[in-house]
């Protein structure tokens, strides 16, 4: 995607974000108002600036075609936006150090670009897990989510 | 009691065993993270800070102290050695450091980067130890109104200074603004845009959207890059570290005292960071040569230049935001969610009522400078190694510590949940060219915004105009609201200027080829 579009969908992103905020703040009292509708219209306008914006200004990437390497790249960072989101929410419901062990070894393997032997990743990622549970868990007490596992 | 016998009894406290073994932990931990390319200070004091939670408030100080102070120097080391600074601060360092490498001294490139961080460094604590009390002091003449203008101050520089366009930055600011805006109105305790979720009612948890801003969407940017592991094996393999010697450390004493000079200034200056601070530094150290060819050939004195400044800038950073609550970059900021999270303000109460904690913290400060020398001379072979971890496993790593980071702030899933949004969300805004310290100073000055403002507001019996008209009639109100105005519109003039610049150049050399062509026939 080109820099334009890019900035195009940000704008109407950050616009809706704003024209949200502004209904939402209209059933607040008197005081509490004041600055939320502030900062939501000048939002809204500054979102419509940049939505101009877009038509007017020359982009260096103008004309240029997504390469290979770029689609690539967008496929993996979906790709660890689903594991995270699949992680974190499993997190609370199957425990800390199943869905960390699963997500640590399956991430790796998925965004590395050089492929490794197999046995690594489990081995790679459990110590990593002992190290964090070390340093959090037992030296500094600090608690983990816990689950129906562990 | 008076600043010299705090700062005294500041180093009292800071040495204490515990202390120096948890500043060690620290700054080993901050060369590491600092060392691993793609990964910026900011990032991994964000996701280090939950180390600190069960420490007593002088202990994890001290501990950010090291992590912050290592990682800086950490980014030297890739830039030296791959040409990718581990952190934008140590942009500077690739221009004369990896030449050094190439030319089979990549050893001596660390030692220098290590020499001249400490100058620097050293430099930009003392600065820090002896102007920010001074500073803090001046702040007691704030009232309300002027507290609500230096949070605006703050986040129009950052705005204005930050990368791209205007309109992004001021949209970026704004956003962080609204985002502050949740939960219970600080007058009223009206609860706003909470949406009946409890977790919100207290506001969005700055730890966890720190995480998400700085940590959660650099990894979602690494994973989508090409690079794997960024090593050229021969080079760390066959480095030669040569031996420390005492007349090392004086080599180039101009350079490291300008350097530390300019760093600690561009520190100070809320937005500039470590990298404009190295840039200048190199350039002036390279005008001041007598061997300026020499400059981006594999010159050690240019490592010196760019390294002395960008250390120094650690402690000039420090200073609007301990005193005035404006941080002076992205890692100040996250450092100031470490503050709050301690329970301290900003101000001059951190060197009056909370004293005890500050300047242990800023002798702490001192010694993290004595901390990375040591360690990083003794173990730059060893450091060098750290660029060889895996991307793969680097990242998820970082996952999960992100998790745990968000997790431990306060025992709560959902700003795990908080973390993951702002991960997103960051990840997005920043590929469409939206500054992200501008969302989170935002988020955190929003807060000190509002509360200076509703006690106008509340001051004046309710009267909107009066509380306006109260921040043009108080001069250092009034003051801040100019400098605001005219740090919104400098980048439009400087931009108008290097435009102007840019033609007349253009017409001048169509000017002198029309007369070459005129010559010719």
């Amino acid at each position: 995607m080109t820099m334009r579009w890019k900035e195009r969908l940000a704008a109407i992103g950050c616009f809706g974000l704003f024209l949200f905020a502004f209904i939402n703040s209209r059933s607040f009292p008197e005081v509490p108002k004041i600055l939320p509708t502030a900062v939501t219209v000048i939002g809204m306008a500054l979102a419509v600036g940049l939505f101009v914006r877009t038509f007017i200004m020359k982009y260096e990437d103008d004309g240029k075609k997504m390469d290979a390497d770029h689609k690539a790249g967008a496929i993996k960072v979906g790709l660890a936006i689903v594991m995270l989101v699949a992680y974190i929410l499993l997190l609370s419901v199957v425990g800390f150090f199943v869905t960390s062990f699963i997500f640590m070894m399956v991430f790796a393997y998925v965004i590395d670009n050089e492929k490794r032997k197999l046995w690594l990743y489990p081995v790679v990622s459990a110590g990593l897990l002992l190290v964090v549970w070390g340093i959090f868990g037992l030296f500094l007490k600090v608690p983990l989510p816990k689950g129906i596992l562990f | 009691m008076g600043t010299i016998q705090s700062i005294l009894s500041g180093f009292g406290n800071a040495f204490t065993l515990t202390n120096m073994l948890v500043l060690t932990g620290g700054t080993v931990l901050g060369i590491i993270f600092g060392a691993l390319p793609g990964v910026s200070s900011t990032m991994g004091v964000a996701v280090l800070i939950p180390l600190t939670y069960g420490m007593n408030p002088v202990t994890g100080l001290i501990m950010l102290a090291g992590i912050y102070c290592g990682s800086v120097y950490g980014g030297s080391i890739s830039a030296c050695l791959l040409n990718t600074p581990g952190t934008p601060a140590s942009a500077a360092a690739t221009l004369d450091g990896f030449p050094m490498t190439r030319n089979g001294r990549g050893g001596e490139a660390l030692h220098e980067a290590c020499i001249a961080s400490f100058w620097g460094g050293i430099f930009g604590a003392i600065v820090l130890l002896f102007l920010a009390p001074t500073i803090a002091t001046f702040s007691l003449k704030f009232g309300s109104q002027e507290n609500a203008m230096m949070a605006i101050f703050g986040l129009t520089i950052i705005v204005s200074l930050s990368n791209g366009s205007l309109l992004k930055g001021f949209l970026s600011g704004l956003i962080g603004l609204l985002m502050s805006l949740v939960g219970m109105d600080i007058t009223t305790a009206y609860p706003r845009f909470t949406f009946n979720i409890t977790t919100l009612y207290g506001g969005i948890a700055i730890i966890p959207a720190i995480v998400g801003l700085y940590s959660m969407s650099q990894l979602l940017t690494s994973s989508g890059e090409k690079t794997g592991v960024l090593v050229n094996e021969d080079s760390i393999k066959n480095m030669k570290v040569p031996k420390v010697r005492l007349k090392d450390f004086v080599r180039y004493p101009m350079t490291y005292i300008k350097s530390s000079i300019i760093g600690a200034f561009v520190g100070i200056v809320p937005g500039a960071g470590g990298n404009i601070a190295g840039y200048i530094a190199y350039n002036e150290a390279k005008r001041a040569s007598k061997t300026p060819e020499e400059f981006g050939k594999g010159c050690r004195e240019g490592v010196a230049a760019t390294e002395a400044a960008n250390n120094a800038v650690c402690g000039g950073s420090l200073i609007p935001m301990l005193t005035l609550g404006i941080p002076g970059n992205s890692v100040a900021a996250v450092l100031m969610g470490g503050l709050l999270i301690q329970g301290l303000t900003p101000g001059y109460s951190l060197f009056s009522t909370y004293g005890h904690i500050t300047y242990p913290f800023l002798a702490g400060f001192i010694l993290a400078q004595f901390a990375f020398t040591i360690i990083g001379l003794l173990g730059a072979k060893q450091f060098a190694k750290v660029v060889k971890v895996p991307k793969g496993f680097l990242l998820a790593g970082i996952g999960v510590l992100c998790v745990v980071g968000s997790y431990a702030a306060s025992n709560n899933i959902a700003d795990v949940y908080i973390m993951l949004i702002f991960g997103i969300l960051g990840y997005l805004l920043k590929t469409a060219g939206f500054d992200i310290s501008a969302i989170v100073l935002g988020l955190m000055l929003g807060s000190i915004a509002e509360a200076g403002f509703m006690q106008s507001y509340a001051l004046y019996q309710k009267d909107l105009g009066q509380t306006l008209a109260s921040f043009v009639t108080r001069p250092i109100s009034l003051i801040l609201i100019l400098i605001s105005v005219a740090s919104c519109f400098s980048p439009l003039l400087s931009k108008r200027k290097a435009k102007k610049k840019a033609a007349k150049l253009a017409a001048q050399q169509a000017a002198e080829k029309a007369e070459e062509k005129n010559d010719e026939e």
